[in-house]
């Protein structure tokens, strides 16, 4: 099982008791002849506690499956002490110690995720509707690009070049989007 | 049957003109591009060519519309084998086994597949709407609160066996979490807005498109953002034309998938997306090959594609024999229809009884073309392969 279990189920918990909370505490409109059929908490209440439900489901079944292996890392170091051939001490070290190199590996890659969201929050929430589209559009596609090909400016003319091309593909991408948008289909941008 | 079958062959006849011929191509071609591009969908793209058609002769506009929907249904699976994002929801199924065709290098073996699954399952649907419309649109009618409560039932109850056989939980807490999701907004008896906490954004609830493209685009930007390695798709050696031997091999697969995308797109307000599911699912279910579901089987890929397609035809049933749209494109060709002074309705059939027969004519020459575009642009769309998933 999954390490990330324990704190989705706890999470998962958590919010379908919130759902039910928050479901619970709306009215009931029974004084205009509504029944509990009718009342807008029923269903996303049923649905809160199931999510509840699954969540228990999933923490129990995370425990349950920590206990065997615990259970069988400690029978493996008992075979080991009495001089048997160690092999399921290390399977159980094994699995452990695999999850060790995922995590050397995740390290790296999870800074450009968080770049990539970030950039991608500050577009949608902070500069569209408040610059003009293609402006707002214009800044995301330079940034973006030249914060995730920065590694490659060695010099003064590598980096005018990425730069250059950071900002050509920028234009065209500020100009094509709202033309085909607005001229072509008809849908206006924020 | 036999006075049908020749107003079939004299519509066909009819719309074999220039003019007609490139009515077809282009719009055809066009519902290709709308539906390959995640977050236009084939509502969006019949509702603004029904701007753009007012002052054509009604069975061009039609013509055109019906076109349109076909491609854009079709052309959702592009994006969904090369960039794992689908282009359309009915697209969801597909990229389950067609990306990962397109990671081992298959990619126009997918494409070529998921053509010829979209022109059988066209095909299927379009038998079906000329020769059981009438009565499958009175039974599709019945269908009360308790049939579509259990439908929705087995939509979430899938969403786990899909994900993962061997453990379903996860696909299940996803698909509550998605009900869960859904009930933010007004609700439909007394207008309460659930879940809003006075934003007047949330009090409208979250709209599909948005959540299509934040679920699977924005997704998919960021998994391809995580990787550490730069990996470009190689897809050197790879076949177009599908084997005719490799298609007809899973013909009950086919034949299944095309009947229940029929019947899914028949039910009104049910759709495409549920015909592919339900043609996915009971593939998965009955299938020899089980466990290459999700890893790229041909079969689970035909499955998707045969059923959403049929879907199409499928949901013109209601539309012209009930005016009652059968999905939300449906919709929009029903409105198109009056716009063109066409009355659907239980009437048609007395009224002009050519017309079903002619909107099959039109199924049949935009599924024809949907096969010969598809075939013809799967090439120039592998080189979108060619760009490193990482920056």
């Amino acid at each position: 099982m999954p390490r990330t279990d324990l704190p989705a189920s706890i999470g998962l918990i958590l919010f379908g008791a919130f759902v039910v909370y928050e479901s619970w505490r709306m009215p009931r409109f029974e004084r205009i002849g509504g029944t509990i059929y009718s009342a807008p908490g029923l269903v996303p209440g049923i649905l809160g506690a199931v999510v509840a439900l699954l969540g228990v489901v999933m923490l129990l079944r995370y425990l349950a499956a920590r206990g065997a292996a615990r259970s069988a890392a400690a029978f493996a170091h008992a075979e080991a002490g009495s001089g048997s051939t160690g092999l399921p001490l290390a399977a159980a070290e094994g699995a452990q110690a695999e999850e060790a190199p995922a995590e050397e590996q995740a390290r790296p890659s999870t800074a450009r995720l968080l770049w990539t969201l970030g950039l991608t929050v500050v577009y949608a929430a902070g500069l569209v509707g408040r610059l003009p589209f293609w402006l707002a559009t214009f800044l995301f596609v330079f940034t973006y690009i030249v914060v995730f090909e920065r590694s490659g400016y060695e010099d003064a003319a590598s980096t005018l070049r990425g730069l250059a091309f950071a900002a050509g593909i920028a234009a065209a991408t500020a100009f094509a989007v709202p033309f085909v948008f607005e001229r072509i289909f008809l849908v206006n941008l924020p | 049957m036999l006075e049908g079958v020749g107003y079939f062959f004299q519509a066909i006849a009819g719309f074999l003109t220039p003019g007609s011929l490139f009515n077809v191509l282009w719009a055809t071609l066009l519902g290709i591009v709308v539906g390959m591009l995640p977050g236009l969908t084939a509502t969006l793209g019949v509702a603004l060519l029904t701007t753009l058609t007012f002052s054509m002769p009604s069975e061009q506009a039609i013509l055109v519309l019906i076109c349109m929907y076909v491609g854009a249904i079709y052309g959702g699976s592009r994006s969904a084998i090369l960039l794992n994002i689908p282009g359309t929801p009915a697209n969801a199924a597909t990229v389950l086994d067609g990306h990962p065709l397109a990671r081992r290098g298959e990619a126009g073996r997918a494409m070529g597949i998921a053509t010829a699954g979209s022109f059988l399952g066209g095909f299927i649907g379009m038998v079906l709407l000329a020769t059981i419309a009438p009565f499958l649109a009175e039974a599709a009618l019945r269908f009360q609160s308790f049939e579509f409560f259990w439908l929705a039932v087995f939509g979430i109850i899938i969403a786990g066996r899909l994900t993962a056989l061997e453990d379903p939980l996860k696909g299940w807490i996803a698909g509550f979490l998605g009900l869960i999701v859904a009930m933010v907004g007004q609700e439909t008896i007394y207008s309460y807005q659930r879940f809003a906490y006075g934003n007047a954004d949330l009090a409208g609830g979250f709209g599909l498109l948005p959540v299509l493209v934040g679920m699977f685009g924005f997704t998919e930007v960021l998994f391809v953002m995580r990787q550490p390695a730069a990996q470009v798709i190689r897809s050197a050696v790879d076949s177009v034309v599908p084997r005719v031997r490799e298609v007809l091999r899973y013909w009950p697969t086919i034949i299944r998938s095309g009947v229940i995308g029929t019947l899914m797109g028949l039910i009104p307000g049910v759709g495409e997306d549920m015909g592919a599911w339900v043609s996915y699912a009971t593939a998965r279910g009955s299938s020899k090959e089980r466990d290459r579901f999700g890893k790229g089987s041909v079969e689970g890929l035909m499955a998707a594609e045969t059923g959403n397609n049929a879907a199409v035809p499928g949901a013109l049933i209601p539309v012209l024999t009930l005016a009652v749209p059968g999905s939300a494109p449906a919709a929009v060709l029903l409105a198109a229809l009056f716009i063109h002074g066409i009355r659907p309705g239980p009437l048609i059939m007395i009224e002009s009884p050519s017309f079903v027969y002619e909107v099959t004519a039109m199924v049949f020459m935009a599924t024809v073309a949907m096969l010969v575009l598809g075939l013809a642009l799967t090439k120039p769309l592998l080189t979108v392969l060619r760009v490193p998933t990482r920056a």
